[in-house]
C-alpha cells in the first residue's frame, strides 16, 4: 500500500514538474516569437523612413516598454538577444549590443555580480562581456583575483576583452595560476580585438608570478618582440622548467646567438627535455666552434635521445658531419663476382684517391713543421671537429695494435687505412672560408667553453721563466669494439691549412707561462707609533668617558634640586606644573603652550602646597578691578598676536556683569585652558576668545557656580537659531527670555524676536504673491502656447495666478496683454464668487472666522502686513462688467452654499450643483 | 518590376526571423522554411530565383537539398549555402554537389544581400 502510495507521489511529482518545465518552455517560446519582429524591427530601423513605419516603430518602442516591466519578459529578451549575437556579425551585431544597453538590460547583469552565487555572477560577467558594456569593466575587474575559480576565469576574460588596456591590468594584478587553456583564450581574445596595440610584455618577464612569465613569454614570442634579449637570457637560468623551455624557444625564435654561451652552461643541469631544447636551439642559432661542445654532449650524456639531438645539432650546423654508421653492412659480405668486384674495388679506390689523395700522399702533403705539429701531438686536439677520427684512431689503436705499443700520434707509418676499406668514409665539408670567416667572439668562446675545464690534465713541472706545457689525454683507456664506426678523415689537412682559432686555443690550453714573482718583505717607511704615543691615545679615550661620565652627571638626580646652567636646560613642550605663583597676575609669564623648564623640575618636592603659599583662599571672591584689566590687557595681546587689530578705543565695562565666584582646588596644580568673553553693553557681540591659553589653576581659579555649561549650550542655541530659526522659534525665544540672567543674552534674544517678526512680515509678502504654476510654464513657451495656456488659465487657475496675470498685463506683446486683460478679468469673474464668500461683510460666520487670526496676531505682538492686499491692487482698471457677476443674486447663492456646507445633503447638493455647472457650463 | 522570389530555410527560428525581416526589407518576396521536409514541398510547388539554406535542418539537409534541386528537378538556380560548420570539407562538398556560395556563420545580413545581389546579377 505504501508504495503504491508512494509511486502516485512519484508520479504526480514528475507529471507536475514536467508540466510546469514544458509550460515555462512554451512561454518562453511564444514571448521569442513574440520579440523577435519586433527585435528586428529595432536593428534594421533606419530613419527617414515613411510615416507609417515611424509610428509603427514607436508602437514598438512603447510595447516593449511594457514587456520590460516584468522579469521574466527581461529574461527571455537577454536570452533572446544573446542568442542573436552569436548568429549574426557586424553591422546587426553592433545594433544587437547598442540595443542591449539602450534595452536597460546590463542593470540586471550588474545586479547579478552582486549575487552570492558563482554560476550567477559569472553568468552577469558573460553577459556584460558579450555585450561589451565597457562600463562594466571597473566592477569585473575586482573578479581578477576571485577565489573562485569560474570567476576568475570569466574575470580575467572579460578584463581583456573590454578594454584594450585590460591585458596590462590583468598581468599586473593577477596572482593566480594561468591554465594552458586560459592563456589561449586570452590570447585569441587580444588576437581578436579590434585596434589592439599589445603592450612591451618584457615589462612582465620580472613578475613573481611565474605564469605571468610564462604567458608573457609566448605573448612576446606571438607579437615577435624581439627587444627582451637580456632577460630571455637570464630566464634560461630559471628554476621553472617550463619557463626555462619558453625562454630557450623564444631564443631560437629571435635568433639570440648572444645566448649560447648561458646555454652551454645551463646544459648539464637541465632536464631531458630542456637539453633536447638546447640542443635544437644551438643547431639552430650555433656555428662551427660549438660543435666541440656538441661533441662533448654526445661523448659524455647517456642518454640516448640527447646523444642523437646533439649529432643532428652537429649536422644542422655543418650539413653531413656525421653519418649514419648503425646497421651499416660490410662490403665483404655481399657475395659479388670477382670480375664486378675487382672493377668496383678499382673504381673505389680510385674514387678515393681522386677526393683525397693516397695515403702516401696525405703523408707527403703534412709537410708542417714540428713547432707547428708541436700541440697536435694528441689526435683528440689535432682534429677537434672530427672526434669519429680519434675514436677510430684509437680503436684501431687497441685491436689492430700490439697493447704494450705506445701509439705516437703523428706517426702514420705505424698504421694504416688499406685493410678499414670496408669502412665507409665520412669527410667534414667545412670549407676554408667557414673556417676563416670564424668572428673572435666565437673563438674566445671556444678557449673558454666548460669542456675545456672538465678535462682531464696532467702538468710537467717547468722551469722558472719558460712556458709550460700541459699535455691532456684521457685517463681511461677505451675497449670498445669499432667494426662499426665510420673512419672520419679530414680533407682539409691535406690543404695545410691551421685554424688560427685552434691554434690559438692549443697555444692557451696547452702553454700556461708561469711568471713567479718573489715577494719581498719591505719594511715600511714610516714608523710604529711609539709607547708614549699610544698613551696619549689612551688618554684621549679616557678623556672622553670622562667626560661623558661628566656629562652624565650634569643630569640632576631624583630628588635633587638645583640651579643649572641654561645649556644644560632642555626644552620641553609640555605643560608642567608652576609650584608658587605670586599674587599679581601681570608677572605670570605664559609662553604660549611651550614651557622651558629644566627636567629635574618635573620630579622636585611634589608635596602639596600650602594655602597660604598660594596668596589666595578658598572663599567665595571676586576678581578686583586690577586682574581684570590685567587680563584684558592678556586678552588684548592675545588678539593682536593673532592678526586682529588692537583695540584702540577703551573698554566699556559691563556694570550688569557678574563675576562667577572662584573654587580653588589645591590638589590640582594641572593647568586650566581658559577661554574669556567680553560683553558690551551696546554691542550684543560678543568679543570670544579661544586661544590656547593655559592658566594655572592657582592662579586662575575655577569658577565654583557659574554654569557654564548652560552659558555655553545657550549661546550656541541663540546663534543656531539666529542663522536657522523663523518667526515660530518666537514662543521659545521668549520663554528663553526669563530663564536667562545675563543681559547681553536677553538683549540678544529680543534682537532675534525682532528680526523673527520681520522676517514672519516679509513670508506674508510672499504670501500677497503666491507661486503661480503658469509661471514656470511660460518660460519655456513661445507665444502660440502662451496663449493656448491663458485659456487653461481661465478654467483652472485660482488666485495665484491673479498676480501673474497681472505681471502679464505689462508685458512688450499686445497680443498677450490683451489676452491677458480678457483672461484676469475671466478669471476674477469665477473666483468673484468664491471671494465674495470671503469678504468680512459678506457673512457674519466669516467674521466670526477672521477674530481668531487678529487674536493671534496680537498675541505675537505684530500686526498683520498692510500688503496682504496687494495682489488686488492691479496697475490697470477694471472695467465695471467684472462686478457684474458679484451682484445680490450670486452673493445670496454663495451665502446659502456656505450655509449648506455644514451638513451632509448640504454637501450633497454643492456637489450636485457643481456637475451640473460642469455639464452646462 | 518583378519581384524576386527568394527561398530561405533556416531551422533557427530567430535568425530565420531575422534575416526574413531583412531581405523583406530590401525587398525580396521571401518563403520560409524551417526544415528540409517544408523546403522540399515548396520546391515541388514553385521554384524561386534564389535558394538560400542552411546546412544542418530536420529532415532533410542542405546538402540533400542541392542535390534534389540539381539533379532531380533539373534546376540552375542559384543556391546560397551558409553553416556554422564552416570547415573546408563542407565547403567543398557543397561546391562539388552544385552550391553557387558559401556562407559561414555569424552572418552578416549585410554581406548576404550583396551575395544575393551578385548571383542574381550572374543570371
Amino acid at each position: 500500500m505504501l508504495f503504491v502510495v508512494l509511486a502516485v507521489i512519484y508520479f504526480f511529482g514528475v507529471f507536475f514538474y514536467r508540466n510546469k518545465i514544458a509550460s515555462s518552455s512554451r512561454r518562453v517560446k511564444a514571448l521569442k516569437r513574440k520579440l523577435s519582429p519586433i527585435i528586428s524591427e529595432f536593428l534594421f530601423w533606419e530613419e527617414g523612413g515613411s510615416k507609417d513605419e515611424k509610428f509603427n516603430y514607436v508602437a514598438l518602442k512603447v510595447e516593449m516598454r511594457e514587456l520590460l516591466k516584468t522579469g521574466f519578459n527581461r529574461t527571455v529578451l537577454t536570452e533572446l538577444l544573446l542568442d542573436l549575437r552569436k548568429d549574426v556579425s557586424g553591422q546587426a551585431r553592433h545594433a544587437i549590443v547598442k540595443l542591449y544597453q539602450d534595452l536597460g538590460l546590463h542593470k540586471d547583469a550588474f545586479e547579478k555580480l552582486e549575487s552570492w552565487q558563482w554560476q550567477i555572477v559569472s553568468k552577469g560577467i558573460q553577459e556584460l562581456t558579450q555585450m561589451e558594456v565597457e562600463e562594466s569593466y571597473g566592477f569585473i575587474t575586482r573578479f581578477v583575483n576571485d577565489k573562485r575559480t569560474t570567476i576568475r576565469k570569466q574575470a580575467e576574460i572579460a578584463t581583456v576583452t573590454l578594454k584594450n588596456e585590460g591585458i596590462k591590468y590583468f598581468l599586473d594584478t593577477t596572482k593566480y595560476r594561468i591554465s594552458e587553456w586560459q592563456q589561449l583564450k586570452l590570447l585569441d581574445v587580444i588576437r581578436n580585438k579590434q585596434d589592439f596595440q599589445a603592450p612591451q610584455f618584457k615589462a612582465w618577464l620580472t613578475s613573481s608570478n611565474k605564469y605571468v612569465v610564462l604567458f608573457a613569454l609566448r605573448l612576446i614570442k606571438h607579437y615577435n618582440q624581439n627587444d627582451a634579449k637580456t632577460a630571455m637570457i637570464a630566464l634560461v637560468k630559471h628554476r621553472n622548467n617550463q619557463i626555462r623551455e619558453e625562454a630557450i624557444s623564444c631564443i631560437k625564435e629571435f635568433y639570440v646567438t648572444e645566448a649560447i654561451e648561458t646555454l652551454k652552461i645551463t646544459f648539464w643541469n637541465s632536464s631531458i627535455a630542456i637539453k633536447i631544447a638546447i640542443l635544437d636551439t644551438i643547431g639552430e642559432i650555433g656555428t662551427i666552434p660549438d660543435i666541440e661542445f656538441l661533441k662533448r654532449i654526445d661523448k659524455k650524456e647517456l642518454n640516448f635521445s640527447v646523444k642523437s639531438k646533439a649529432l643532428s645539432a652537429i649536422n644542422a650546423i655543418s650539413p653531413n658531419s656525421i653519418m649514419p654508421s648503425r646497421g651499416i653492412q660490410e662490403e665483404s659480405s655481399y657475395d659479388i663476382p670477382r670480375d664486378i668486384k675487382a672493377k668496383v674495388v678499382q673504381k673505389n679506390e680510385a674514387n678515393h684517391n681522386e677526393r683525397f689523395g693516397t695515403t702516401e700522399e696525405i703523408r707527403m702533403e703534412d709537410t708542417r713543421s714540428p713547432e707547428e705539429t708541436k700541440g697536435m701531438e694528441d689526435p683528440e686536439l689535432e682534429c677537434p671537429d672530427h672526434e669519429p677520427i680519434e675514436l677510430a684512431e684509437k680503436l684501431e689503436k687497441d685491436h689492430l695494435m700490439p697493447k704494450e705499443t705506445n701509439y705516437q700520434a703523428g706517426d702514420d707509418s705505424q698504421w694504416t687505412t688499406d685493410h678499414l676499406d670496408f669502412l665507409p668514409i665520412i669527410t667534414t665539408e667545412e670549407s676554408l672560408e667557414e673556417k676563416g670567416t670564424r668572428s673572435p667572439k666565437q673563438s674566445e668562446a671556444l678557449k673558454t667553453s666548460p669542456e675545456i675545464f672538465a678535462m682531464e690534465v696532467q702538468a710537467e713541472e717547468i722551469e722558472s721563466g719558460k712556458a709550460a706545457v700541459i699535455q691532456e689525454k684521457d685517463a681511461k683507456p677505451l675497449e670498445v669494439h669499432i667494426a662499426f664506426l665510420p673512419i672520419v678523415v679530414e680533407n682539409t689537412v691535406t690543404e695545410n691549412f691551421k685554424d688560427p682559432s685552434l691554434e690559438a686555443k692549443d697555444t692557451e690550453v696547452r702553454e700556461f707561462e708561469v711568471v713567479y714573482d718573489q715577494v719581498q718583505v719591505k719594511e715600511e717607511d714610516t714608523p710604529l707609533p711609539s709607547a708614549e704615543e699610544q698613551q696619549t691615545v689612551t688618554v684621549t679615550e679616557a678623556e672622553l668617558f670622562d667626560f661623558l661620565s661628566k656629562r652624565a652627571e650634569m643630569i640632576p638626580k631624583e630628588g635633587h634640586a638645583e640651579r643649572i646652567d641654561i645649556r644644560e636646560i632642555s626644552v620641553n613642550f609640555e605643560a608642567v606644573p608652576v609650584l608658587k605663583t605670586t599674587d599679581d597676575v601681570n608677572e605670570l609669564i605664559v609662553y604660549d603652550s611651550i614651557h622651558v623648564q629644566p627636567e629635574p623640575a618635573l620630579n622636585q618636592e611634589s608635596t602639596p602646597l600650602a594655602e597660604e603659599d598660594l596668596n589666595f583662599t578658598t572663599e567665595p571672591m571676586e576678581l578686583s578691578k586690577e586682574h581684570e584689566l590685567a587680563l584684558q590687557k592678556m586678552i588684548d595681546d592675545s588678539i593682536y598676536s593673532e592678526g586682529t587689530e588692537k583695540r584702540t578705543e577703551p573698554l566699556e565695562y559691563d556694570e550688569t556683569y557678574v563675576n562667577p565666584d572662584w573654587d580653588l582646588d589645591p590638589t590640582e596644580l594641572d593647568f586650566v585652558p581658559v577661554s574669556f568673553e567680553k560683553e558690551e553693553k551696546n554691542n550684543p557681540n560678543y568679543i570670544k576668545i579661544e586661544s590656547y591659553m593655559e592658566f594655572p589653576k592657582a592662579a586662575i581659579p575655577k569658577a565654583m557656580f557659574g554654569d557654564m555649561e548652560f552659558e555655553a549650550s545657550t549661546r550656541q542655541l541663540l546663534k543656531d537659531l539666529e542663522e536657522l530659526g523663523n518667526d515660530r522659534e518666537i514662543p521659545f525665544l521668549k520663554e528663553l527670555l526669563t530663564d536667562v540672567k545675563y543681559a547681553s543674552f536677553k538683549e540678544r534674544i529680543n534682537t532675534l524676536i525682532d528680526k523673527f517678526n520681520h522676517s514672519s512680515s516679509t513670508d506674508t509678502d510672499y504670501l500677497a504673491h503666491p507661486f503661480s504654476v503658469f509661471k514656470d510654464l511660460f518660460r519655456t513657451c513661445d507665444t502660440e502656447a502662451k496663449l493656448i495656456l491663458m485659456d487653461e488659465m481661465v478654467e483652472v487657475g485660482d488666485e495665484k495666478d491673479l498676480h501673474f496675470l497681472a505681471e502679464l498685463i505689462q508685458e512688450d506683446s499686445q497680443v498677450i496683454r490683451e489676452k491677458a486683460i480678457l483672461v484676469l478679468q475671466g478669471l476674477q469673474e469665477k473666483l468673484g464668487m468664491r471671494t465674495a464668500v470671503n469678504k468680512p461683510e459678506a457673512s457674519p460666520r466669516q467674521q466670526e472666522d477672521t477674530h481668531p487670526f487678529d487674536n493671534l496676531m496680537e498675541e505675537g505682538q505684530s500686526t498683520p502686513s498692510e500688503e496682504i492686499d496687494s495682489i488686488f491692487e492691479l496697475n490697470f482698471e477694471i472695467t465695471t462688467s467684472s462686478l457684474a457677476h458679484s451682484d445680490a443674486k450670486s452673493l445670496q447663492t454663495d451665502e446659502a452654499r456656505t450655509v449648506r456646507y455644514g451638513s451632509f445633503f448640504g454637501q450633497l447638493t454643492v456637489l450636485s450643483n457643481k456637475i451640473l455647472e460642469k455639464l452646462y457650463g | 518590376m518583378k519581384q524576386i522570389n527568394l527561398l530561405l530555410a533556416e531551422d533557427d527560428e530567430l535568425l530565420a526571423s531575422l534575416l526574413h525581416f531583412r531581405l523583406k526589407k530590401a525587398g525580396y518576396a521571401i518563403t520560409l522554411s524551417t526544415n528540409g521536409r517544408e523546403v522540399k514541398e515548396s520546391l515541388k510547388k514553385t521554384i524561386p530565383d534564389i535558394i538560400i539554406s542552411d546546412i544542418m535542418m530536420p529532415y532533410y539537409s542542405g546538402m540533400e537539398l542541392i542535390d534534389f534541386v540539381r539533379n532531380e528537378l533539373k534546376s540552375k538556380i542559384p543556391i546560397i549555402i551558409m553553416s556554422s560548420a564552416g570547415n573546408e570539407v563542407n565547403v567543398l562538398n557543397a561546391f562539388k554537389l552544385g552550391a553557387d556560395d558559401f556562407l559561414s556563420k555569424p552572418i552578416s545580413p549585410s554581406e548576404l544581400l550583396i551575395r544575393i545581389d551578385r548571383q542574381l546579377s550572374i543570371l
